[in-house]
Formats: C-alpha cells, structure tokens, sequence
C-alpha cells in the first residue's frame, strides 16, 4: 500500500505497529506498516514523529517529498542501504564490460517485446471490427519484432562500443510504436505524437505524470535492491540523473502507465487541463488507476505476481546478474 | 484468506492489547471484540502466537476463524442501531 499526504497540516506517526496519519488531531487513516510499501509526501506543512520515521526504515518503506511539482526534493532511507558493497563495486565496473551491454540489451528487448505486446492487447478486440487498422498495427508489430531480433546480433565488449547502435534501434522502434498507439486511439483524442518535456496536450502530459509515479517506484526498488539509482548503462551519466532508473523504467513503461493512459482514453474519460497542466482531478484518477495496476497480476515465471512484486524481484535479479550469479531475463507482460 | 477473530477478556488493559494486535495486523473492527480481514496462512500464525503471548495466563478466549469465499457469500447482516459501527 502507498500512502499519499496531500493535506496541509497532516501529522504521521507511530502507535503500535501501525502508521497513524492525523488530520487537525483528528486519526484518519490508520495503516499497519507491514502492509506499507512506500509513503509520499506531496504537500509543505505536515509533520512526522521519530518513531514512525524509525519503524519505516526498519520496514524498508520509504518516505519521499515532494514539491508542489512534484518533483522529490528529498527521502528518508536507512544509512546502511549503500552497504551493499560489491553489488555497488561491480555494478560500476559492469559499465566497461560485456554485463553492461548484455543488460542494455535486455532491457531494450524487453520494451520491445511490451510494446509489441500493448499493441497486440488493445487491436484484440479490432479484428473483427475495424479490419484495416488490425492489419496496419500488425504490420508495425511485425517491424517491432524483427528489431528485436536485429538486437542480438549487436555485439561489442563495453556499452560505449554499441551505444548508438541500441538506442537506434529503440528509436526506430518507439516510431512505429507510437504510430500504433496513434491508431489506435484514433479519433478520440488528439495524439501529436510522443513529445517527451513540457508537453501540453493531454495524452503526452498524461503519459509525463504516470512515467514519474513509476520512476519513483522503480528507484525505490533498485535502492532495496542494494543498487546505486544513478549508475546506469544506456543513459549515459550525468551528474543528479537517474541512469539507472531509467534503464530499468524501459521494460515496465508499457504494462504499467501505457496501457493504463490508452485505456483512459478510449474508454473517453475526459482529460482536463489547467493552464497547460493536468487538473488535480486527472492526476487523482491517473494516479489511482496506476496504482491499481501495479496491484494487478501478471504471469511471471510461471506463476502469478502483483506487478509491484515483479518490479521489485526484477531488481533484485538486476543486482545478482551484475554480481555474476544468474542470468536475467526482462519483464514481459501479457496481452 | 478471510479470517474472522473473536474473543472474551475479563481484563480491560488486556483486551486494549488484543485490540491493537488485531489493528495491526491489518483487520477490520466489525463488533465489540470482533475483528474481521485478509490474513495468509503465516500472518495468521504470528498473530495466533501474539494474541497468545498477550493474553498469557490471564482469563480470557479468543476464536481465530478462517472463512472461505464461498462461505462468506452467504454473510448476512442485520444492523438496526443508526449510528453504529459500519458494517465489514
């Protein structure tokens, strides 16, 4: 469970083994840390008691702020979460050897195998209706998948040798991907395309907010997973970028916010904006539905997980493979 | 799966005790000493261990009850007292 402190004033604290959040002193919401999996903070003004801040820790729930933005300014996490030495030291070293191409790769195949799989899931129910539109996504998805068949065959032995070579793939894509999602929506709602910042029509701003709940998510788990956030592969580093975060997003991006913001919008439900912003009201919605999602089931190596859960084993698998001592394999999610 | 826990303690400090493990645990307060909620099989076990150890020697029973789904379809309720407590 997330908790969200959108109100001014709000006190969090601790009593028993539960989390107490307290509005003008009054218990409004009681949630046994056990069940807690990340707290987020989202207004100036509320207030936290060293107990509930301890007990978080100890569960390894974190507590990010945020600015009215919402961009974090700053979590609270256990000291000793960056004692995880050698996953650190070789997920450093594994950028100037053959485990940063291999995972570059695998995670690019696995955003490839989601697209294609997002597409097949939303032009399902088209077959039988809209005949030409099933066909022209097929033709897309069959280009996405000779792609990935093309990444295989990329070699080289550090990831600044094929660098260029991935990301043109995945850019070569992401444009028939996107066409596809275009076609997909149709005439519902006015898709320019995917613009990536400051955009301000509603499906690229709807998309923007629900890649950020998921970046956050996705942080958190590689931080439990003893993973540095900033130390990534195809992103290249920058000082405050999150490399990793945003190698590890690319496989999830699809299942998580993609099929739920495609879905939003064909099911018609109307985006409102303020002054080139999405309204409270719209990121409430968007936020709860990506948070039911992340509850939902995928198969997962064999059996049934929420998709948190795989979001957090994938990481985990990140750390041992970067250690040495197992394969990975990307997320690839149902249609 | 759905468990339904109940008890009967003569002692107040101690009853507030099985209250709150039950809280924490994550359970729904339906009636005066009753509680009500999702637990698997090993949640249920530490609480059975914890409403144990609370109760300890003193007088008191408490009825941890598991309920399956199909069971629980057939739950009926009747609430006349406007203002009581919500119903599960």
């Amino acid at each position: 469970m997330e908790l969200l402190v959108t109100n001014y004033g709000s006190f969090l604290g601790k009593k028993s083994e539960r989390l107490i959040l307290k509005e003008n002193g009054k218990v409004v919401n009681e949630i046994p840390f056990h069940d807690l999996e990340q707290v987020i903070i989202d207004t100036p003004g509320a207030s936290l008691s060293t107990d509930m801040i301890r007990e978080c820790v100890e569960h390894g729930v974190q507590i990010s702020f945020l600015t009215s933005t919402g961009k974090p300014f700053a979590k609270l996490v256990s000291p000793y979460l960056t004692g995880t030495v050698i996953t650190r030291r070789e997920q450093l070293l594994a950028f100037f050897d053959e485990r940063g191409v291999s995972l570059s790769k695998l995670f690019i195949t696995g955003k490839l195998k989601n697209q294609i799989n997002v597409l097949k899931y939303f032009s399902k129910y088209r077959k039988g209706v809209d005949r030409e539109l099933f066909e022209t996504v097929y033709r897309a998805i069959d280009q996405i998948e000779q792609m990935a068949d093309q990444l295989n065959g990329i070699k080289g032995r550090c990831i600044d040798d094929v660098r260029g070579q991935l990301m043109s793939v995945e850019g070569r894509a992401g444009n028939l991907y996107w066409q596809g999602v275009k076609l997909l929506t149709g005439e519902k709602v006015n898709f320019p395309g995917r613009e990536h910042r400051d955009s301000t029509d509603p499906v690229n701003s709807l998309l923007n907010y629900g890649y950020g709940m998921l970046s956050r998510q996705v942080e958190g788990a590689l931080i439990l997973a003893g993973l540095d956030p900033f130390g990534g592969f195809l992103h290249v580093d920058r000082p405050g970028k999150l490399s990793l975060v945003y190698d590890f997003v690319e496989e999830f991006r699809q299942q998580v916010v993609d099929r739920v913001v495609v879905a939003m919008v064909n099911k018609g439900i109307a985006v409102d904006m303020e002054e080139g912003m999405l309204s409270t009201a719209t990121k409430q919605y968007l936020s709860e539905k990506i948070n039911e999602r992340l509850e939902s089931q995928e198969k997962f190596q064999g059996k049934k997980y929420k998709l948190r859960t795989i979001i957090q084993s994938q990481a985990r698998r990140v750390a041992t493979f970067l250690r040495g001592e197992a394969k990975y394999r990307p997320f690839v999610g149902g249609w | 799966m759905k468990t339904l826990v109940i008890y009967d303690i003569e002692e107040d400090k101690t009853r507030t005790k099985i209250f709150d493990a039950c809280k924490d645990y994550g359970l729904t307060h339906i009636q005066y000493s009753a509680f009500f909620g999702e637990l698997n099989h090993n949640r249920r076990d530490e609480l059975k261990q914890r409403l144990r150890k609370t109760l300890g020697r003193k007088n008191g029973k408490i009825l941890i009850c598991p309920v399956c789904d199909k069971d629980l379809r057939l739950l009926e309720i009747i609430n006349i007292e406007p203002g009581g407590i919500p119903d599960v």
